[in-house]
């Protein structure tokens, strides 16, 4: 017994308890609106996100032999995939009465993927991991095709639910090879068994199963060659649950792609960090290429989010960089967190435009908007130059952190790919600027002018936070504390 | 002794499995992985995990399957009929062969039923209180867990399927 016994799992509690809150609320009382589920949702993931920063110790406590671990680690995932959650209910109140699908199940479901997701930032066992990807998996495919009357929306389902249980297949399979290969599941105790029994041990089998676990974690996160489903997904996804899953979704599968690759076998880095590279390199150059010719701006971000899981990719290969693991790590923490803000920001601004079941997904919608919504353009003009990755802003600094990590690896021509690609997202996220400070409107084309003050708050925090972590960069350079430094002062601790 | 058993019955998970992904039939789809199920529940019974291997046969063998079973004759299956109507010298040989193989290895797994196949287990290795004492102590958060995973399940599925929210 360590302690109290749920103490390390009482936030991810709090979120699985009120999403038979949620439920339940519904079922008993017939009278109860969307909008009281979607608050009390709200609620529980504020008290949750507070409850993992004031519970968390500064030592790192396992919990149930071993299955859970509370350390710097996974209050940092918890706290990404709570910020994600978060933002994406504020994002679902109004969006979700529009196109009439206002319904308790979508909180719930909500707060069932992040519950999931936080067991994947805490789970120190496959086991554990596993569930934790189903969990997340289950909710978001269901999730994905809440918008029954909408043919994308089913069709986006059903093309996830076939090729997500076939990766989790992957994953399943993998983690049995490893388990063959070691005799145990326990991500600790996989890293033991490398240590004491040295690198001889790196059997076939266990390559296997290596190589079967990279291959599920690549479709969850979206990398190229395992990125077939994410444009379709995305786009037929209700607006607020794409943003979700290009955030929270990837937030969680980096997160366990790091606890696993990094905790687990570390002994065996030159077998996997290669492999890393390769994907690294391909998911950058696919994203951004099959971006350029887009012309719809969400089928364009869900492209640009393949391009932005290479990038971290790109951070997590440069853990290869001895004694500067955790700072690598860090640059990926840091990548994801500007990543979720300025994406989030960008879908946000798509549906306080969207009016009815418009949802004002084509380029050519934005012609001239700045003349009539001046501040809608002024921000989605901040998000996607964030997403360009152009000074001051948090996409920027998230890619000068990764960059520079992958550097000191030694991976010169990883960097060389990198920046090279990213200049050339530049043309896809610069052509709506272009056309929304730089064309006419079309005297037909109307948008939303209702107030909606959730989104509106959300609108204004992932801007500001897009500068302010932008901006940390400068702190950086010149040597003081950054959100970087502290991120990485943190993870110190359990690296 | 063990390791025929064990590798005639892998054999014959992976060739019914086979099966199961080749047959134009769903109907016939559907039995080859009853039989893929069954041989993998004789796996456990070789590998001493009793309780596994009845859990295996009841749940895999018996509920999901009668479940498939169930959904495909919901469905409309008038124009493969026809297909399975006349059967070939080959098939009745595999069919025949198969039958034969699996009546030996069940006699052969009888007949060595009571010893352990390989090594030496603990006492009571792979019996039900084995299991419940493991579920409910090492792997108490999974098993929860698996709880909270299959009331998404249903949620998900009433979700998708009720016609009015």
């Amino acid at each position: 017994m360590e302690g109290f016994l749920l103490k390390p799992i009482a936030p991810h509690l709090i979120v699985i308890a009120a999403g038979c809150l949620v439920l339940l609320m519904r079922a008993y009382g017939k009278k109860t609106s969307a909008g009281a589920s979607g608050a009390v949702t709200l609620a529980s993931l504020v008290l949750a996100l507070a409850a993992s920063v004031f519970l968390h110790g500064d030592a790192a406590k396992s919990a149930f032999s071993g299955m859970v671990v509370d350390d710097n680690f996974s209050l940092l995932v918890t706290v990404l995939v709570l910020f994600s959650g978060i933002l994406c209910v504020m994002l679902s109140f109004d969006y979700l009465k529009r196109i009439g699908i206002a319904q308790a199940e979508f909180y719930s479901l909500v707060l069932f993927a992040v519950s999931g997701m936080m067991f994947l930032g805490s789970a120190s066992d496959l086991v554990t991991v596993f569930l934790g990807v189903e969990i997340m998996s289950i909710s978001i495919y269901v999730l994905v095709g809440f918008n029954r009357g909408r043919m994308e929306s089913t069709e986006a389902a059903l093309k996830y639910l076939i090729l997500g249980a076939f990766a989790s297949g992957f994953l399943l399979y993998g983690i049995a090879m490893i388990y063959g290969a070691t005799g145990t599941t326990n991500i600790a105790q996989v890293a033991e068994f490398f240590k004491t029994h040295g690198p001889s041990q790196i059997s076939p089998l266990f390559m296997v199963g290596l190589a079967l676990l990279v291959i599920g974690f690549g479709f969850k996160i979206g990398a190229a060659p395992f990125h077939m489903w994410v444009p379709d997904v995305y786009q037929g996804a209700p607006t607020s649950i794409t943003a979700f899953m290009a955030t929270g979704v990837k937030a969680a599968g980096v997160a366990v792609v790091v606890r696993v690759l990094m905790f687990a076998f570390p002994e065996s880095m030159d077998r996997w960090v290669p492999l890393i590279q390769l994907l690294a390199m391909v998911t950058m150059t696919v994203g951004n290429i099959a971006a350029l010719t887009q012309k719809n701006l969400k089928r364009m971000l869900a492209y640009s989010s393949i391009a932005h899981a290479g990038y971290i990719l790109v951070g997590l290969a440069a853990v290869y960089s001895q004694g500067f693991a955790e700072k690598a790590v860090s640059a990926v923490f840091f990548y994801l967190l500007a990543y979720t803000v300025m994406n989030i920001g960008a879908f946000a601004i798509m549906i306080l435009l969207g009016r009815d079941s418009d949802e004002y997904e084509n380029i050519d919608d934005y012609k001239g908007l700045a003349q009539r919504r001046p501040w809608a353009a002024f921000f989605l003009a901040l998000f996607l130059l964030s997403l360009a990755g152009i000074p001051p802003t948090a996409g920027f600094a998230g890619k000068f952190y990764v960059f520079t990590a992958a550097m000191r690896a030694g991976f010169v021509a990883l960097v060389i790919i990198g920046v090279l690609n990213s200049a050339l997202s530049a043309y896809y996220y610069l052509r709506p600027l272009i056309i929304m400070y730089m064309s006419d409107p079309d005297a037909d084309i109307v948008e939303n002018t209702e107030r909606r003050p959730a989104l509106i708050v959300a609108i204004g925090v992932t801007a500001v936070l897009t500068l302010e972590l932008g901006m940390g960069l400068l702190a950086y350079l010149a040597g003081g504390g950054s959100y970087y430094e502290m991120i990485s002062g943190y993870l110190a601790r359990v690296m | 002794m063990e390791e025929i058993l064990l590798y005639n019955f892998g054999g014959l998970a992976v060739l019914c499995a086979l099966l199961t992904i080749s047959r134009k039939n769903p109907l016939t789809s559907a039995l080859f992985l009853v039989g893929a199920m069954f041989c993998l529940a004789a796996i456990y019974v070789i590998l001493d995990a009793h309780f596994v291997a009845a859990a295996q046969v009841l749940v895999y063998a018996g509920a999901i399957m009668v479940l498939f079973l169930f959904v495909i004759m919901l469905l409309d299956l008038r124009k493969s009929e026809n297909a399975a109507a006349s059967k070939t010298l080959a098939q009745k040989a595999v069919g025949i062969f198969l039958a034969v193989d699996c009546l030996v290895l069940v006699v052969l797994q009888v007949a060595l039923f009571g010893r352990p196949f390989f090594g030496n287990l603990p006492a009571g290795y792979g019996e039900t209180e084995a299991v419940a004492r493991t579920l409910f102590t090492s792997y108490l958060l999974p098993f929860e867990l698996a709880g909270v995973l299959l009331l998404v399940a249903i949620v998900g599925s009433v979700v998708i399927a009720k016609r009015e929210l």
